[in-house]
């Protein structure tokens, strides 16, 4: 969170009661490091980081690999792109952003917060090459908080001057005004190779997905009839491995054995019979091998390109299409027949070992694909399309034998720029991203930031949403990993159909921009890599022999791996190589893996050596007097980021404690706080370690309805919805989550003294018995405001929409529909609007499509309108809170006006603690009623005991505990996962107080006045107020609406619907016997029509009159469901004639 | 450096090409472990300077001088047979050619007719096979070195590529080749009339395409490089099978020395990797 001061607290010389001279304590201090982390990360660090790494990294690669714009018709006519820049030209001063308008104005007035993309273009103008910079080519959407945006470092009082919120994370898009966020999306890793097992079917196939950035194309090596193939989409048939190793250039069958196999005589019996198949195929050179599969390569040419020889496709195939990220350019294909060797040996070690199989859903075999990633994505196939059109408009002026002046190729840039704009803004608003180059169409990319509380809108944006299909049956994908420790929340997922896809990063993690390559393949060789195309084909698979793989591909081989991956690690530690590519070995596969790739998620952990935290008191004496900060720990090697896959080479110790109690152990790192494997909104729950799972997860749910504050800005919000807790309150337990993600500042919810027992029979299943008098001192009160926007337009006729003022009656009061409203015809802020009410009083002109001819303005008819007023619908007034007009980006005006409602509790309302634990208000008693201590204290809410025993929410007691002794004491206690203040010590303040140490109180009846029977569990609990409120949902209907086409009453408390008596109401009804009640509901009170119906031929007719028997001799009317006319005439118009044949019913 | 000697095993034979005007070519044997070192000498050096200090259970008890050999004419080529035992011997009549703009080395040497040779199948093919081809990429090889020890010191002479000459099976090819040009023959009376309707294929008009990669109608990269390695001839070398003292350049007097620490080094090695 990159606001400064709300850190600077942290940061202080005494923070939360700890100063300079305390004595530092290196097992409990060092989760100082946290604050530190996230004041350098954020929470939402992520999304930052990779919009960061597109705008100023990626946009140069892609201008880079798209530079040259030719044309077909003027070989002397270039155009190049030389540089690219958001928001800044080149002449402008460094820090300069250059966006459309601040955020929060973008907001209300429905534009896009955009920033111009500049290009420098060099090209050619007759005969002179011009360079021409500062074009602007189009707007790209800015991330808020990222380094393009105005907001970027800025102090929380320069944040207020602009409107925002410092505690606003940022890491979203402002597109047409509303908040768009690009979830994270999760896939399975690019380019790496993944094993796979069916057992039943016995089939064992190594795939791997190849992803450039021209096409996407998958690679198999499958077992078919215990031979190995080569599959792939662009080959017909599946090729024999041997054979496309040989067109690969391992010309002899030994040196492929040696590829495969190694020594290991169980993979070369398996693989063995593969060499029969190539010798049948007559099959036995390169260039055989190459014609082999050149024959069954699907030829797919594009027009133009020439016409292959069977052995040119070949090549191609084995060059370009097979494996496709690794490309070869000239004759050197051993890179890639390793590759494809290496698929081949896994598969055979597949199938000599089933255990030898990935694991798809393991963390450290997916990558997370972010905003920056998926805007560059649809940039560059936008810019493909930019370029594509320029030069079509180019060739188009080009091909004109005469051209009057010289010809210059900027004039036609321009016409396109908005091409980029809008792609950029429609797919960002929409969520659906189409690329054509992959021929890629995904829905649902962006999501609406949800507003509804502080910690909705921080938990979507740590939200991480996985591409498998919700409906396939299998549990894996959705299942718990181990390796997710301390990556992903382990309790925040949702319940139902996307549980366990759609997952939340921890509290401390990072996720990996890419790295470049080539510095670490060097580095590879610099400490000893031997390369693979030194290297002897024998020597690859040696005993005691380790392949180095950079991002999937066999660089070389390496003797010593322990000593070649120490060594990398120090240099990593040392700051030489980038914190976040990592290295670890796999000793089943004898590898040692370097990844470098973007999308890994990772964490830092405290470096261990010889079993002594590296961490000590001095380096945590620096951070805390400022001197230090998290980066400089990871300069100075204490610190180091490890992904999923090298914390699974390390032996990571919980405490430091563990460090000195397993001295038989070789620990490798620390962990720097163990609450840190639950994520931002986990965090909120107090004492999670003593709940039962699933209730921690239901809080993770709940905690995003709670009712809150928003944001520092939400009184200057115009939102669709948004609900305000009117009295907010920090919780008497919080935890050090709560702090870090300063929820004690936008809280959601209200510490409430709660009596757990039974009173008045309204509390069964869950319901809570509310205090009168505590909501009227402002228990649960919440403002409920809704936006409603009203667009005044321009017609082509040059006349517009208007607003009138208001009528008056003979004695000049508004009449009673006008009576929210001013002069002006807009509501008046603070006036009271009751259902029928206008608040916008917007005309509308009759005649908006002819051109009036006439031309004299005297002659022109006087402009007749009509009304067409915003009315309000709703079962209790609202009041207006603010009203705003504006104009949009095309000259119409732009009305908003936000209406408000002040709500109390009242029966029905749903409230829950932080612990799972929902219920509604069963009753509200008056507080004379209501039990009440020694004290004089009566509950806030009673809470029936029931509830505990089987949700085992134990941490909700000692929530109460602490909380009830932090009453007593003055103090806020924690209730930290896996630590926070201890319930003996809780016990002990309460005795102290005279208190029982178990926090149940003797209570006196509020009707009798005598004393209850048991002691009771009293004292003070988080209540959280959740959306899901009577009044937006009580709904009723005697008569209404119905239906155009059916006839039958509408759907939907929105539009004034009827309640549906179902199926299973109806079985119920005629098993009950009550026929004549079903015929009521079904038809008398919903879609009865009288029909004219022939007894001759059974078909409808009208008017007494059969149109199949021109007759109206034996036309009878009877009363039949509207729904069910209408099936007949829909059966009648499929040729399928319905009759009907009629009895009597006496 | 880790592996030392490593990658020769008895798989694997190694000689030393000098190529040079294609007038005189000198070729050496060379079984000593020393011969293949690969890696940077320099960076072992390096390494053990600064070591000595901080690894005490592992103490340098030898120091040897490294001499530095500078390639003053020609240049030193690794080539590997992979495939062949070191037991076998290079046979005499060897016939290199190479590619220079390719960078392609190809070895003509006469065929083992006395061992696992099946006289009857070249009779089938009837073909003569007296000539094995083996061929490669001569990979440039930055960094790589010939250490001798001479005189108890180790001199270093740059290598400027290595390659691995896989045998090409032309003959396969060339029967191949003959019996489908025979093919063909046969078929061409028949084939004619088909010709007729490749004429009507041609009127496509190129439409765009947004796919095209930024080029429309040119070969990809690695066909090019093929047309390119096609056009070009083979410039002959010829063969001389040498020991290597006489190959290797007269040692220079100067000991090479280093000015680096260990942290320089490290500096060096990660100089284009990008800090944190």
């Amino acid at each position: 969170m990159g606001s400064d001061v709300a850190f600077q607290e942290l940061l202080q010389p005494e923070f939360r009661g700890k100063k300079l001279t305390d004595e530092i304590n290196t097992a409990q201090d060092k989760w100082n490091l946290l604050p530190a982390f996230l004041k350098v990360k954020g929470l939402v660090k992520q999304h930052l980081d990779s919009y960061n790494y597109f705008v100023d990294v990626d946009l140069k690669k892609i201008i880079k690999a798209n530079e040259l714009v030719l044309s077909d018709v003027d070989p002397d006519f270039y155009l190049k792109y030389l540089d690219i820049r958001i928001g800044h030209r080149s002449t402008s001063a460094p820090g300069t952003k250059e966006v459309i308008l601040p955020p929060h104005e973008c907001r209300l007035r429905d534009l896009t917060y955009s920033a111009p993309i500049y290009v420098d273009v060099e090209y050619t103008r007759g005969k002179k090459i011009v360079i021409n910079r500062d074009l602007e080519i189009g707007r790209m959407p800015v991330m808020l908080r990222s380094n393009k945006c105005i907001l970027d470092g800025l102090s929380e009082e320069k944040m207020a001057r602009f409107d925002e919120c410092p505690l606003d994370p940022g890491g979203y898009f402002i597109v047409n005004g509303t908040e768009k966020v690009i979830l994270v999306q999760e896939q399975l890793s690019k380019n790496r190779i993944i094993v796979e097992a069916d057992e039943k079917k016995g089939i064992v196939q190594a795939s791997v997905t190849s992803s450039t950035h021209e096409r996407k194309s998958k690679t198999y090596v499958v077992t078919k009839n215990d031979k190995i193939y080569l599959k792939h989409n662009s080959i017909a048939e599946d090729i024999p491995i041997v054979i496309i190793l040989k067109a690969a250039g391992i010309t002899s069958d030994l040196e492929i054995m040696q590829l495969v196999c190694g020594s290991n005589p169980a993979y070369q019996d398996i693989f063995m019979v593969n060499f029969e198949e190539a010798a049948k195929l007559e099959v036995f050179t390169q260039h055989q091998a190459l014609l082999y599969v050149g024959k069954r390569v699907k030829t797919m040419r594009r027009a133009g390109a020439p016409k292959l020889t069977q052995l040119q496709e070949g090549i191609e195939a084995v060059a370009t299409t097979i494996v496709a990220h690794l490309t070869v350019s000239d004759l050197q294909f051993r890179e890639k027949a390793l590759y494809i060797a290496t698929m081949a040996r896994r598969v055979v070690m597949a199938i000599d070992n089933p255990k030898m199989v990935d694991d798809r859903d393991y963390v450290g075999n997916k990558r997370l694909e972010l905003a920056g990633q998926l805007v560059s994505l649809l940039f560059e196939d936008l810019f493909k399309k930019f370029n594509s059109d320029f030069k079509l408009n180019i060739d188009k002026v080009l091909k004109r034998p005469s051209r009057a002046s010289e010809f210059d190729a900027l004039l036609s840039i321009n016409i396109h720029s908005n091409n980029i704009t809008q792609g950029l803004n429609r797919a960002i608003s929409t969520g659906n991203w189409s690329l054509k180059r992959f021929k890629m169409e995904r829905a649902g990319v962006t999501h609406v930031l949800s507003r509804l509380s502080y910690i909705s809108a921080l938990g979507m944006m740590t939200r991480i949403s996985s591409q498998f299909e919700k409906s396939r049956k299998v549990s894996g994908p959705r299942a718990l990993q181990p390796s997710q420790f301390g990556m992903l929340c382990t309790a925040d997922t949702p319940e139902g159909e996307a549980c366990g896809l759609v997952k939340n990063l921890a509290l401390m993690t990072h996720i990996t921009t890419d790295d470049e390559e080539d510095p670490i393949r060097k580095l590879c060789f610099v400490l000893g890599c031997e390369s693979i195309l030194t290297a002897d084909s024998a020597t690859m698979h040696a005993d005691g022999n380790f392949g180095v793989y950079l991002n999937g591909t066999l660089l070389g081989i390496i003797r010593y791996p322990n000593k070649f991956v120490a060594s990398f690690r120090q240099l990593r530690r040392l700051g030489k190589v980038s914190a976040f590519v990592s290295i670890f070995t796999n000793t089943h596969q004898s590898a040692v893996h370097i990844a470098t790739d973007g999308g890994r998620i990772c964490r830092p952990l405290i470096i261990v050596e010889n079993n002594k935290s590296r961490v000590n008191k001095e380096h945590l004496r620096k951070l805390l007097v400022g001197e230090w900060q998290f980066d400089d720990f990871l300069k100075h090697g204490l610190v180091e980021y490890l992904d999923v896959n090298e914390e699974n080479d390390s032996l990571i110790a919980l405490y430091e404690k563990n460090l000195s109690d397993n001295a038989g152990q070789q620990f490798t790192h620390l962990e720097i706080e163990p609450f840190t494997v639950l994520g931002a909104v986990a965090g909120l729950i107090p004492y999670p370690h003593h709940n039962q799972s699933p209730r921690n997860t239901y809080q993770c749910a709940m905690g995003k309805q709670a009712i809150g504050a928003i944001a520092y800005n939400q009184f200057r919000r115009i939102d669709t919805l948004l609900y305000f807790m009117v009295y907010p309150q920090q919780p008497m337990v919080k935890t050090k989550t709560i702090e870090l993600i300063n929820y004690d500042k936008l809280p959601a919810g209200q510490n409430a003294t709660v009596a757990v027992m039974s009173y008045s029979g309204y509390d069964i299943e869950d319901a809570l018995v509310l205090n009168k008098s505590s909501i009227d001192r402002g228990f649960g009160r919440c403002q409920v405001v809704r936006k409603n926007t009203v667009h005044l337009k321009n017609y082509p006729n040059h006349t517009k929409d208007i607003l009138s003022g208001k009528r008056v009656d003979e004695n000049g009061a508004a009449i009673f529909q006008h009576e929210a409203i001013g002069t002006d015809g807009l509501g008046e802020v603070g006036a009271k609007v009751t259902n029928g009410q206008i608040f916008v009083n917007k005309h509308v002109p009759t005649n908006t499509g002819d051109v009036v001819m006439n031309h004299n303005p005297a002659d022109q008819p006087m402009e007749s309108y009509r009304e067409t007023p915003a009315l309000y619908k709703g079962p209790e007034p609202s009041y207006v809170d603010q009203v705003m007009m504006s104009v949009t980006d095309n000259d119409q005006a732009l009305i908003k006006v936000l209406l408000r409602q002040t709500r109390r509790p009242e029966l029905g309302d749903k409230f829950s603690s932080r612990h799972g634990q929902k219920g509604v208000c069963g009753i509200i008693v008056q507080q004379e009623d209501l039990p009440f201590n020694d004290q004089g204290i009566s509950p806030d809410i009673i809470m029936n005991p029931h509830g505990f025993p089987s949700r085992m929410t134990v941490g909700k007691m000692i929530e109460l505990i602490s909380g009830k002794a932090g009453v007593l004491n003055g103090s806020l206690e924690y209730g930290t996962c896996f630590g926070g203040s201890q319930l003996e010590d809780m016990s002990k303040i309460l005795v102290e107080k005279g208190f029982n140490y178990s926090g149940k109180d003797q209570l006196y009846s509020g009707i009798t006045g005598e004393c209850l029977q048991a002691y009771i569990f009293f004292g003070p609990i988080y209540y959280q107020k959740l959306k899901h409120m009577v009044l937006d949902k009580m709904h009723a209907r005697a008569r209404g609406p119905r239906a155009v086409l059916t006839r039958q009453p509408t759907e939907g408390r929105s539009r004034d619907g009827g309640l549906r008596l179902g199926e299973m109401e109806r079985d119920c009804v005629i098993a009950y016997g009550a026929s004549q009640l079903l015929l009521e509901r079904l038809m008398i009170s919903s879609d009865a029509f009288e029909v004219d119906v022939c007894n001759t031929c059974g078909l409808m007719g009208y008017n007494s009159w059969c149109t199949t028997c021109k007759s109206s001799e034996n036309v009878v009317k009877m009363t039949i469901p509207y729904a069910a006319k209408l099936l007949f005439q829909e059966l009648i118009s499929m040729n399928i004639a319905p009759r009907l044949k009629l009895g009597d019913v006496f | 450096m880790a592996g030392k000697g490593l990658f020769v095993d008895e798989e694997e034979h190694d000689a030393v090409v000098v190529k040079e005007e294609p007038v005189d070519v000198v070729v050496m044997d060379v079984d000593t472990p020393e011969a293949t070192e690969t890696g940077s000498i320099d960076a072992e050096e390096a390494d053990s300077d600064t070591r000595a200090d901080d690894d005490s259970d592992d103490p340098v008890i030898n120091t040897v001088p490294v001499l530095l050999n500078q390639v003053s004419e020609g240049s030193y080529h690794i080539l590997q047979f992979p495939g062949r035992p070191k037991s076998r011997d290079l046979p005499e009549d060897i016939k290199p050619a190479v590619k220079p703009k390719s960078n392609y080395l190809q070895i003509k040497q006469p065929l083992d007719t006395s061992k696992f040779f099946n006289v009857n199948k070249q009779d089938s093919w009837g073909e003569e096979i007296g000539e094995q081809t083996v061929e490669g990429v001569l990979d440039p090889a930055k960094g790589m070195y010939v250490c001798r020890v001479v005189d108890g010191k180790v001199v270093m002479t740059p290598i400027a590529s290595s390659v691995q000459l896989r045998p090409k099976f032309e003959y396969i090819d060339a029967v191949d080749k003959a019996s489908a040009a025979a093919q063909r023959k046969e078929h061409e009376s028949a084939a004619k009339p088909q010709t007729m309707q490749i004429l009507s294929s041609v009127a496509k008009a190129p439409t765009q395409n947004l796919n095209a990669d930024g080029y429309n109608g040119a070969l990809g990269e690695a066909l090019r490089y093929i047309k390119q390695f096609d056009e070009e001839e083979w410039v002959g070398l010829s063969w001389k099978s040498e020991g290597i003292d006489e190959a290797l350049p007269k040692p220079e007097e100067e000991v090479i020395t280093t000015t680096a620490t260990k942290s320089d080094y490290i500096d060096m090695i990660t100089s284009d990797l990008a800090n944190l």
